[in-house]
């Protein structure tokens, strides 16, 4: 593998030029200064990130950073709070990305090590959300021609949070009773969100309409359309009925 | 959406502007000082490119060079978010590739020749595409 002249070209930058840089951020980060110190990390990680996809072999590492830049990028906006528990978790994703580049070079990937911290930097991302996104917009349901009408307020359903209310609204009809979900507010819908929803599939006639792009995609992707039945918009779904 | 197309190449900006019209209000320039120019008019009339696509091997100013151009007037006037910039060329020696990344901080990178998937794979990446 190390016949590459990217991949040699690109250690020997490693070696000379990030991996000092970020250890300096690290410090910095660390200390007292963490803006300086994020903006430090910054672009030595993006670099890394953006030669990685170019070595046969490195996507991983590519992925992997890729990740923990985004990490970077909402502690720097401060839509991860900087507490002490995050940073430490910032400077364990940071160090690990050379570990992975070491690790693929050598042929010896840790990948558990690699979800542990993944895992763990998704928890941190969503626990600082503000409090109207954490308790989820919820529904709104009505009636029409015996069809219960559930329009989703959540532009993004894709936690429990988001998508329980729609399991309440859909459990508070009578088994076998038609549902319409109105999805014209929501933007992405996640696919165990759409799990949730399909798997009520059998005991209430379950459709959808006004789906976005996005949404539609996961839907199909997973064959939720086989529980689900879609509809462009509402007019059309009762015209059909 | 505006995009920014920098290639001194007809065919390929012909063949690139087929691919970004739809998504896009398109301008064309056919080298790095142009584009640092459009960049500027783009701030000044308040309407900013979302991306530029810009091509490495220009004569005058070259793709890096005008990249760095663009970021330091970025880093300079405090502009936020900062340009998306593609770059799209026949070269992928690693130096280049390297020094795209780092001296230009580019958001991605294209080998020629361009397929309309290739493209759009990274404009959806880069959140620039929904399909």
């Amino acid at each position: 593998m190390s016949e590459d002249p990217m991949i040699e070209e690109f250690f020997s930058e490693v070696n000379d030029k990030y991996y000092p840089q970020v250890m300096e951020g690290l410090e910095m980060l660390e200390g007292a200064d963490l803006g300086e110190g994020i903006e430090i990390l910054a672009r030595p990680l993006h670099t890394i990130k953006g030669v990685t996809g170019f070595m046969a072999g490195f996507e991983e590492a590519s992925h992997f950073t890729h990740k923990i830049e985004d990490f970077l990028k909402k502690v720097q906006s401060g839509e991860v709070a900087s507490t002490s528990d995050n940073i430490t978790l910032l400077s364990r994703g940071v160090n690990m990305i050379f570990q992975v580049l070491e690790q693929l070079r050598d042929d010896t990937l840790d990948e558990e090590e690699q979800e542990e911290v993944l895992s763990l930097i998704e928890v941190a991302s969503s626990s600082g959300k503000t409090e109207t996104e954490v308790l989820g917009a919820g529904v709104e349901v009505e009636t029409r021609d015996n069809v219960t009408i559930i329009r989703v307020k959540d532009p993004r359903v894709h936690q429990s949070i988001h998508f329980k209310p729609i399991i309440s609204a859909i459990l508070g009809v009578e088994p076998g009773d038609s549902i319409l979900l109105d999805l014209s507010e929501v933007l992405t819908f996640g696919s165990g969100a759409w799990g949730a929803v399909a798997s009520m599939g059998t005991t209430f006639k379950i459709a959808a309409c006004n789906l976005a792009p996005d949404a539609k995609i996961t839907l199909y992707s997973w064959g939720f359309d086989q529980t689900i039945a879609v509809y462009p918009d509402e007019d059309t779904y009762f015209t059909t009925q | 959406m505006r995009a920014l197309i920098v290639e001194d190449e007809f065919l390929s900006r012909k063949v690139l502007r087929s691919f970004l019209m739809t998504l896009f209000e398109v301008d064309i320039v056919v080298n790095g000082r142009e584009a640092v120019e459009a960049f500027k008019i783009g701030h000044a009339e308040k309407h900013p490119y979302d991306l530029i696509l810009m091509d490495i091997m220009m004569p005058e100013v070259d793709g890096i060079e005008a990249l760095q151009k663009i970021r330091s007037i970025e880093a300079d006037r405090g502009y936020k978010p900062k340009v998306k910039v593609i770059m799209t060329t026949a070269l992928d020696d690693p130096q280049t590739v390297i020094k795209t990344f780092y001296d230009g901080e580019a958001s991605a990178y294209i080998v020629k020749p361009i397929a309309k998937e290739k493209l759009y794979n990274e404009l959806e990446k880069l959140g620039l595409l929904n399909k």
